[in-house]
């Protein structure tokens, strides 16, 4: 006993690098480095969306309209080699931003637009309207966020409803995609009030949505062609949208006062969230979606996805699986103390993360009214759980580090507790239909890697928030984050 | 007597002829903590003592010691001028059969036992001495542009937490169970009696089981005129038949296809009938006569536009965006009834609407004034209200009568109940049941029908179960129950439960939830359900408690339910029992390095917007916040015990589940290491502390609200938002030379054009951004709706005025090497850039260069380049527009449409090109 205290303690000193006998536990800016960015002299900059150029310099939108260039972002002294340059202003919130050829295109309230600088001066000439045939009342609810290209070219906009209620003109509360032609094609309804979008690294598109009607707390929700995403105000523009062959019959408006897998089963086209943050646990505004595509430069979450979140000022792990044909899994804590509220994020091939913050409006716990950051790998691995999957009596762990066989093993080392959300017209929804089941066993795999969890017993429909508090490395670290939230949507019938 | 009776029975009859509201409602009386909470193992436990209480058994059945203190009874209505509060129609019928009349109603029927003739008697005779008390009832007209208010405050400020929900002619729209019925009110009240009811209920009922919500006497006068539209009389007022729709236009929409927001009743065509100003419409219809055929002649003026139909036809067109403009038209007319349809809509800005009539011998004067609401229901409706102005006119009690119901009144057992002092003489009840713990089940008024002289309070099964097991609770001398059952106890009777939740019992109920509402719906049910009481006792000091319960709060500024007023003889102890009830452990007590001058400053920089931000969530001294309107944090001491605030700021959710209230140190850990010590207990009393100073607190940092002009230096700034006038897809552009122009890209327009400041990006730039946001500048000039160039087969054509679809495609715009844009755009198959730049001549202002281009140009395409009242033809080709501003455009010429003035300008292609050049000065 008191030789496994010591070498704990041994192994700390050795692992953090830093030793203090007062806070002995690594901490998350041991592996992940936040660097900040400095502004120019009086810009305030507001990221509302990020894109890199094939040359590395990064492009920043702002909710103030303009775009500005970033040379350098890539420096380990940012204040000194970074360079600013406006490239755009007076647009209109931008809030996406992609890049093809020589055009930058920007998604702003009213309209996908792209952007030239023909002349080689630095700035923008040319502002060409590439769609805009959805509408806008003058609502500052309304927003749109838009994607990168997909494989086909088409950039994803996601049109927040008026005043984040109600769908008072065409295609709020939808998603569209507008093809390299400049077609609108309406793609999905029942959006609510998106934060960010974005693609898996399947390619797969994604989007945040956040508590409010019909959403019990903010999630990551799928968005399939054709499906429906669960607030039904905006289906009124199904008559419309008909042109888009996509989408089939208009779909039937969900009970309030269900739960979201039980209207799932009467209403085909309703697509439930991959996956939910429970309130204050993981965040309250879900928003900018990517995922490591620096294949191991950011550490060794490589295809995982990453969602920010702008009250908590956090970036949030999650690793997605498809169960029944659709996507659902767990979300993990990764990273706290950003500067101001999240937005967009992205990724960099290079293995960095750009965090783009704004808390005007609604307030975060970083308190800089706006900040730019990157998040730096400082390359060392955390012990993290790294994927959680489901099985029909259980769940798979695996670790980003080997484990210490014997609290891996302890069944005492976990707690799990499921609960799902009211599916409601009414904002917002506690946590109900509480279940605590018991696990049953706790085998570690060969790899000592990996653990599987027997519980007794998985329920479908409900989130199931797992902490491994007990869980050991082999070097005798405690998991940088114990909690893993998993919405098991559906529970797969067959183990692997 | 015999006028009198007659006129009794008629309305007596008219009363009969109702569909009496309730219908369903059960007979038993309706107690509503008894009708929720009976099926409620954890909370009926205590109901056979709440109906003891409200059924004021005690006052004939006496009570003593213990069992006295147990019981709250409910005192019956003081009867002093009863007579001028309520109807003698409605007195006789009530008193007649209360349970049929009232169902639901805790007033037992009296007579059951006495021989239909020698009821009939009774009431008659005790009608009589309750109307002369102060009789007969004073009445004015309802204030009928007061409906839609009240309406609101019915619905909102909390009288659907215990009442049933009522659509917009003032009826039960839905009926809830537990509901405290209403009876009959447009029969029993007058609008005057009713509403100084609702000002003060404790002063008829004084045992505050309707607690005062309503803060003045406007407020009561809008619901009472709210209630009591359906009052025969208060027809006459109602000239016309309105609905109001939300919704955003360019020109009337077809309301047959929309769902009215609101509808009901108006005096005129009056704008105000609407329920906001802008984005929205109105649809009027009623009937006039007209004593003569012949010709009429209509104006219809309106901003924006306006259509008038008679008898189905349309009669005038008055369409578009507009500023009040006026439309004159004459039709032939039959003599007698015609229809009148009138439809108005507002985009922005003023909201006007005039309808006239004039005629050969009818001067000209407001439509309104000949209209009535329906055809039929004009002359139903005329019968009956004469009928009962005779009724009350004639009323005059008779002496006799009313001696005789003056001995009834104290021996039949209404003065046992009921207060009633004449003369400063109380009258005394001569009935005395057996003691309360001699009453024995099944007897007396607890037998299932009771016979003779016992009151039959119509009690169902359940409710006489419930009042046997009490007396036989109190007849095992029980102890004084603890302060949480005394607390327990308060809030069933006085239906606390209806909105709060305590110890997990009551809080809204499910059906009544959606009645709850907030003006920040993105608060969830924290915005908008009033809060949970666990533990309130150790939250609240007991002063502000006490004041909220005597005298109602609307502390929560988001939250349109109030607390209402209970009066403090009916609440005052809950303060002490709250406090016994609910103990919080002291926090121990906390001493500052710092004097006390930087406490405060430390803790105001806490609050402000560089550090914790509190601010931007919670109002400051009635100031308001960026996001939701939080409870003002000037407030909080004031309100809070000091222990509570320490506890509840270190973890919300412990105290509020659910909470939006983030937790400001999470894990109890400081973000600011350099404030106080570090101490993030010190830093949470230094900001009590700072806001104890309430109202005095100094502002903290980022809650006043800058300006941010736009200021343009050598290039123009562009500015791409929402612009008073130029819509939700404006391109401001400021150019150095102080003048500034708004492209409205939803309609291809220019829109606006001014000089000066460009504009205040502060709205949108701060905060969330809400609204549209007018020039900074001055002489705005709004240049006319509609788009600039269009195809006009004829100058005899209407300017077309197309949706957003036909009428073109923004393309975008380049920006020269001075940073100055041009726009492009299609109208139909003709590519135009639009290119504006402020002129080099003299006259100053804009110089516009369109450039089109097309492969088949239209035959006949125009420039409209102006609107007005008045064009006048000036020098060089220069033309005045009302006298605002001047235009000059090759080949210019003027006409006239819709009463209006045009200047069009022909666009004549040559080889698929044109050019034109608009120079505007102002």
């Amino acid at each position: 006993m008191i030789r496994n205290a010591c070498m704990v303690g041994l192994a700390l000193v050795a692992f953090a690098g830093v030793s203090r006998a007062a806070d002995p536990l690594p901490k998350e800016e041991d592996y992940y480095k936040i660097v900040k960015f400095e502004f120019p002299k009086d810009v305030v900059l507001e990221p509302g969306g990020m894109a890199l150029t094939p040359d590395g310099k990064l492009m920043v939108s702002s909710r103030r309209g303009e775009i500005w260039t970033v040379e350098n972002p890539f420096a380990a002294d940012l204040a000194k080699d970074a360079k600013w340059t406006r490239y755009a202003h007076g647009l209109h919130e931008v809030l996406g931003l992609a890049l093809k050829d020589d055009w930058v295109y920007a998604t702003q309230r009213g309209e996908l637009s792209r952007l030239k600088d023909s002349k080689g001066a630095g700035k923008a000439d040319k502002i060409e309207t590439v769609n805009d045939a959805w509408e806008i009342t003058g609502d500052y609810h309304e927003y749109a966020f838009g994607s990168h290209f997909d494989k086909e070219g088409n950039i994803w906009i996601v049109l927040c409803l008026t005043g984040s209620f109600n769908s008072n003109c065409k295609y709020r509360g939808w998603c569209v995609r507008v093809t390299p032609e400049g077609k609108l094609i309406p793609t999905c309804s029942g959006i609510r009030s998106p934060g960010g979008i974005g693609f898996n690294s399947a390619g797969d598109c994604f989007y945040t949505d956040n508590q409010g009607p019909w959403n019990g707390t903010s999630s990551l929700k799928h968005l399939l062609p054709g499906s429906f995403q669960g607030h039904p105000d905006g289906n009124r523009w199904f008559e419309e949208a008909k042109e888009s062959s996509i989408l089939g019959k208009r779909p039937e408006t969900p009970k309030s006062n269900s739960r979201m897998m039980v209207e799932a089963a009467r209403i085909p086209q309703l697509m439930p969230p991959a996956i939910y943050f429970p309130y204050k646990k993981m965040g309250q505004s879900a928003s900018g979606i990517d995922f490591d595509s620096s294949g191991g430069k950011f550490g060794p979450f490589q295809n995982q996805l990453f969602v920010a979140d702008q009250t908590n000022s956090t970036v949030m792990r999650v690793c997605l699986e498809k169960v029944n044909g659709r996507y659902q899994g767990a979300c993990i804590p990764f990273r706290k103390g950003f500067g101001s509220g999240n937005v967009p994020i992205l990724f960099s091939k290079s293995g960095h993360l750009f965090v783009g913050g704004t808390n005007r409006g609604w307030g975060s716990h970083g308190n800089k009214p706006f900040a730019l950051e990157r998040l730096d790998w400082t390359g060392k691995v955390p012990f993290e759980v790294h994927e959680m999957k489901a099985r029909s009596d259980g769940f798979d762990l695996t670790f980003t580090q080997t484990v210490d066989p014997k609290t891996a093993a302890d069944l005492a080392s976990y707690k799990i507790s499921t609960y799902c959300y009211i599916y409601q017209a009414a904002y917002g929804s506690p946590e109900v239909d509480f279940t605590y089941p018991n696990v049953v066993s706790a085998t570690v795999g060969a790899d000592k890697k990996s653990v599987r969890l027997v519980i007794d017993k998985p329920v479908a429909g409900h989130i199931h928030e797992l902490v491994s508090a007990g869980v050991r490395s082999e070097a005798g670290l405690p998991l940088l984050h114990p909690e893993a939230y998993y919405t098991l949507n559906y529970l797969p019938s067959n183990n692997p | 007597m015999a006028r009198l009776s007659s006129s009794l029975a008629l309305a007596f009859l008219l009363l009969m002829a109702l569909p009496l509201p309730g219908a369903d409602t059960p007979a038993r009386p309706v107690v509503p903590a008894f009708e929720r909470f009976a099926k409620d193992p954890i909370a009926a436990g205590g109901l056979g003592l709440v109906l003891l209480g409200e059924l004021n058994c005690t006052s004939c059945h006496a009570a003593e010691g213990v069992t006295q203190g147990l019981l709250t009874p409910k005192l019956a209505p003081v009867l002093d001028k009863v007579g001028s509060r309520v109807q003698p129609e409605y007195l006789q019928a009530f008193l007649e059969n209360p349970h049929e009349k009232k169902p639901g109603s805790t007033m037992p029927e009296l007579f059951a036992g006495l021989s239909p003739q020698e009821k009939k008697e009774a009431v008659l005779a005790l009608t009589h001495y309750l109307a002369s008390q102060g009789g007969p009832p004073v009445n004015s007209p309802i204030e009928v542009k007061q409906i839609a208010t009240g309406r609101t405050l019915f619905a909102q400020s909390g009288c659907l937490a215990c009442h049933n929900p009522r659509d917009a002619a003032g009826k039960e729209s839905q009926k809830i169970p537990g509901s405290v019925p209403l009876g009959p009110l447009e029969n029993k009240y007058t609008f005057t009696s009713l509403s100084s009811f609702l000002e003060n209920p404790h002063q008829v009922r004084p045992s505050g089981r309707m607690p005062a919500v309503l803060k003045d006497n406007k407020e009561t006068k809008a619901v009472a005129s709210y209630l009591l539209q359906g009052a025969k009389g208060a027809l006459q007022a109602k000239a016309l038949k309105f609905k109001s729709f939300e919704g955003t236009w360019d020109k009337l929409p077809d309301f047959a296809k929309l769902k009215p927001v609101n509808q009901g009743f108006s005096p005129g065509f009056d704008v105000e009938a609407a329920s906001r100003e802008n984005n929205s419409a109105l649809r009027f219809e009623g009937w006039f006569k007209l004593p003569a055929a012949g010709t009429y002649t209509f104006h219809l003026g309106s901003d924006d536009g306006s259509k008038l139909w008679i008898d189905g036809k349309l009669v005038i067109d008055n369409d578009g965006v507009h500023p009040h403009q006026s439309v004159t038209k004459s039709v032939e007319l039959f003599k007698g009834e015609h229809q009148v349809v009138v439809g108005v809509f507002n985009g922005g800005g003023e909201f006007s609407l005039n309808v006239e009539i004039e005629g050969k011998r009818m001067d000209r004067q407001a439509l309104s004034g000949l209209c009535q609401p329906g055809e039929k229901s004009a002359e139903a409706s005329a019968e009956p209200i004469k009928e009962k102005e005779k009724a009350v006119e004639g009323y005059r009690p008779d002496a006799q009568l009313a001696e005789k119901g003056k001995a009834l009144f104290a021996s039949a057992g209404c003065a046992n109940c009921h207060s009633l002092t004449n003369g400063n003489k109380k009258v005394v009840g001569t009935v005395k049941g057996p003691a309360l713990l001699k009453m024995r089940p099944g007897q007396g008024c607890l037998a299932e029908k009771p016979l003779g002289k016992a009151p039959d309070f119509s009690l169902d099964d359940q409710q006489r179960k419930s009042i046997a097991s009490a007396l036989q609770k109190l007849a095992s001398n029980p102890a004084m129950p603890s302060a949480s059952q005394q607390v327990n106890h308060t809030f069933l009777s006085l239906n606390c439960y209806a909105c709060h939740q305590r110890d997990k019992v009551g809080g809204a109920e499910e059906s009544r939830l959606s009645f709850f509402l907030s003006n920040q719906p993105e608060m969830g049910d924290e915005g908008r359900v009033p809060p949970h009481l666990t533990g309130v006792g150790a939250k609240l000091n007991e002063a502000w408690l006490k004041q909220v319960l005597d005298q109602g709060t609307k502390a929560r500024p988001y939250m349109f339910t109030r607390m209402p007023k209970y009066g403090s003889g009916n609440v005052n102890h809950l303060v002490k029992g709250l406090a016994q009830s609910d103990p919080l452990p002291a926090v121990d007590p906390i001493t500052f390095a710092d004097p006390a001058s930087k406490v405060r400053s430390s803790a105001r920089f806490l609050v402000g917007s560089k550090a914790l931000g509190c601010i931007k969530c919670h109002t400051f001294n009635n100031q308001k916040a960026e996001g939701i309107q939080a409870m003002d944090l000037t407030t909080m001491p004031q309100r809070l015990k000091h222990d509570w605030f320490q506890r509840y700021m270190l973890d919300p959710q412990v105290f509020r589940a659910g909470t939006r209230m983030p937790a400001p140190w999470p894990m109890g850990k400081t973000f600011f290491n350099d404030v106080l010590e570090g101490s993030t207990l010190k830093q949470i009393e230094g900001i009590y502390v700072y806001l104890s100073a309430g109202s005095k607190a100094s502002a903290p940092e980022g809650l006043t609200r800058d300006a941010i002009p736009l200021v343009p230096g050598k290039e123009p700034i562009i500015y791409r938002n929402f612009i008073e006038g130029a819509g939700a897809r404006a391109i401001g552009v400021g150019y150095p030379e102080k003048v500034n122009l708004a492209f409205d890209a939803n309609h291809l327009r220019l829109a606006l054009i001014w000089q000066g400041g460009f504009i205040d990006a502060g709205k949108h730039w701060r905060d969330r951004g809400v609204g549209f946001q007018a020039p900074l500048g001055d002489n705005v000039v709004s240049l006319p709706a509609g788009p600039n160039l269009a195809v006009l087969a004829g100058l005899k054509d209407a300017w077309p005025n197309p949706v957003r679809e036909q009428a073109g495609q923004f393309l975008g715009y380049e920006i020269d090497a001075l940073g100055r844009p041009a726009f492009q755009y299609r109208v139909g198959d003709v590519a135009v850039n639009d290119s504006l730049i402020p002129s080099t001549n003299k006259e100053g202002g804009f110089t516009r260069t369109l450039s089109l281009s097309c492969v088949k140009p239209p035959s006949a395409f125009y420039l409209r380049a102006a609107v007005g009242n008045k064009i006048e033809e000036l020098k060089d080709g220069w033309f005045s527009v009302d006298g605002e501003i001047k235009v000059r455009v090759q080949g210019a010429l003027v006409r006239e449409m819709n009463g209006k003035k045009e200047l069009l300008a022909p666009v004549l292609f040559e080889k698929g090109q044109a050019k034109l050049v608009q120079e505007f000065s102002w």
